[in-house]
């Protein structure tokens, strides 16, 4: 077999899941903040959600778990959510990268993902009938273990005075979220139902992820060296709030054994930080087999929640993103992930916040270093959130404007002229498909496609380009942005 | 135009960011009292 | 006066107008208080800006930004100033 790897690891597999939570969409920060205000916006939330099935059916959720390509997902006629383009197709649950998950599933997952004694999660021994055989009888995540249900009156007062928070499907209740009360954690703000959910919510569907990558991979849990996760939650009590142990969360609940991990952070960039991190370790060697994972963003449920209710439009920001990648040492077959010295664009601290040095570094220096034009790399993939989400709240297309940025940078370069530029968009472009969840559509959506297309000959390169507002943390007033490429294997190329 | 007025900057992360219009404001002469870079994502 | 590097004509418009004329919903802080405030867009001062200034700092958006998309959002600006 010939290997032109340079010793470079693969992206051997990855997983790539949505879970629907229309309501947990009340407990989105925007969401949650605007009924704080005015307790009458939680029933105008309530009559704009989507059924699971209008969930399963959208056709960038069906993009995202790899049932339509990106161009399949582009020539369909928009309004995507429209009954119309809802019927177009079928409405497989699950596709070739991963599962869309039912609100009732996840909250099974949930209770599983409580390690504490108290339980921070407690399901209603009525939903017992609806729920139990969700999980049990799942081909990927009935190895779960830890449900099991109490009666609803038990913990009804701890709803009503405040200290939990109800769990509902629709109007029946299915549960709470308390907060730590436990002597230690009562007088801790870092402990309260609120955000003990987000972190549970970031773990649950993180394991989901984790699991449904081991299952397509056909690996034993055992078998995984080391678990980085890349999520923006921030767990943690008083004295450590935001300092991590979300990855080795994660692998316990899967049954890694043998496995270790740590949470890397670098907002909207996370995924491709720690895809680096995980890659740079197995290139030298450290561990053999390396999970990337990333779990969904509670807080981000809803963010445009109030223009989808305005316009009466379902709210579309209903599901929590979940990932995970396998990186590995060059097998022959899977993508090559370059990682020679050079290659891994980065906005430096000297590019301070100019766009143009910014993408030199980021696209064109990564692309001097393999000898390469932009014009030879056949897919470039930005932030991918999906512009109908985007484009009602007044936000823009953020792909677009990627796309320009991207084509503009090619001008720059000389390799185009600025006539140009729409053509090569249409060539190297796609249209965005998944939900507003932060670092879950930075980029590495595009994996599961360009892993598939790269094997099957299709495609030969694909530059990912992640951007993160670290400006957000109120201590920088830079950003950060982190790219990386995949190139087919020459073992699948021949 | 600029000179000696009061600028509030309102900058977007994927359009023209806070800091590069303040840049642009000061350079003009203008004194940047408020400046904020939302971020829509 | 504001500056903007917002690029969405609809939120420059409804925050050039509130500035201007207080917020259009009658909700928030600026909720029937008209400050008077004029609006620009950053597009719109180039003139204004020293030339190298503007080449290390805008250039590079300006290219990216369409020009129908710049004309677009000068219009608004212009037209909520009541120029």
């Amino acid at each position: 077999m010939i290997n032109t790897g340079n010793g470079n690891p693969v992206i051997r597999n990855c997983s790539q899941c949505l879970v629907h939570v229309p309501d947990l969409v009340r407990y989105g920060s925007k969401p949650r903040r605007e009924i704080q205000k005015d307790t009458s916006v939680l029933a105008q939330v309530a009559a704009s959600l989507r059924a699971f099935e209008e969930a399963e059916r959208y056709p960038p959720n069906q993009t995202f778990i790899g049932n339509l390509t990106p161009d399949a997902l582009s020539a369909l006629p928009r309004p995507w959510y429209r009954p119309e383009a809802l019927e177009q197709h079928g409405r497989p649950t699950t596709g070739p990268f991963g599962e869309i998950i039912s609100q009732d599933l996840f909250y099974a997952v949930l209770k599983c993902a409580n390690v504490l004694t108290p339980a921070l999660i407690e399901l209603a021994a009525e939903g017992r009938e609806r729920i139990e055989p969700l999980l049990n009888n799942h081909p990927v995540l009935s190895p779960f273990d830890g449900l099991d249900f109490t009666a609803a009156g038990s913990f009804q007062e701890e709803i009503d005075n405040g200290s939990a928070l109800p769990l509902y499907s629709g109007d029946a209740l299915r549960g709470c979220v308390r907060r730590d009360n436990r002597a230690e954690g009562r007088e801790d703000d870092n402990l309260d139902a609120h955000t003990l959910l987000e972190a549970l919510c970031t773990k649950a569907s993180g394991a989901i992820a984790l699991q449904w990558l081991l299952h397509r991979e056909g690996l034993g849990a055992e078998e995984i060296d080391y678990v980085i996760t890349c999520g923006e939650e921030a767990a943690g009590d008083r004295y450590q709030r935001g300092a991590g142990g979300m990855a080795k969360s994660i692998a316990e609940m899967c049954g890694c054994t043998n496995a270790s991990g740590m949470d890397v952070k670098n907002f909207c960039a996370g995924p491709a930080s720690a895809l680096v991190t995980a890659g740079a370790l197995v290139k030298a060697g450290v561990y053999e087999r390396v999970a990337v994972v990333a779990g969904g963003s509670l807080a981000k449920l809803g963010m445009k929640f109030q223009a989808f209710v305005e316009l009466g439009i379902p709210i579309l920001d209903d599901c929590l993103g979940a990932m995970a990648f396998l990186v590995t040492a060059d097998d022959g077959v899977s993508p090559i992930f370059h990682l020679e010295p050079g290659t891994i664009g980065l906005a430096k601290v000297g590019s301070s916040t100019s766009d143009e040095a910014v993408y030199r570094e980021l696209i064109l220096k990564p692309l001097q270093k393999l000898g390469l034009n932009m014009t030879d790399v056949d897919k470039y993939a930005p932030e991918l959130h999906n512009p109908e989400i985007m484009e009602h709240a007044g936000s823009g297309d953020v792909v677009h404007k990627n796309y320009r940025m991207i084509a503009a940078m090619a001008v720059m370069a000389k390799e185009i002229g600025k006539p140009d530029m729409p053509a090569f968009m249409d060539r190297i472009g796609m249209p965005g498909f998944a939900p507003t969840q932060g670092h879950i559509p930075s980029a590495v959506p595009f994996i599961g496609h360009a892993l598939q297309a790269m094997q099957q000959g299709e495609m030969r390169r694909a530059m990912f380009l992640c951007k993160a507002s670290l400006f957000l943390n109120r201590l920088t007033e830079l950003y950060d942005g982190v790219s990386f490429m995949l190139e087919a294997n020459a073992g699948a190329r021949t | 135009m600029l000179k000696g007025k009061k600028v509030a900057v309102f900058g977007e992360r994927d359009d023209v960011s806070g800091p590069a219009v303040r840049k642009c404001v000061e350079a003009a002469g203008g004194e940047v009292i408020y400046e904020t870079t939302s971020c829509f994502v | 006066m504001i500056v903007f590097g917002l690029n969405e004509p609809f939120n420059l418009r409804i925050m050039a107008t509130t500035f201007k004329d207080g917020d259009p919903s009658f909700a928030g802080a600026l909720g029937g208080i008209a400050l008077g405030l004029k609006s620009y867009h950053i597009f719109e001062l180039k003139d204004e800006i020293p030339a190298d200034v503007w080449e290390s700092e805008m250039a590079f958006k300006e290219l990216q930004t369409e020009d129908e998309l710049i004309e677009k959002i000068c219009a608004t600006m212009r037209e909520i100033r009541g120029d």
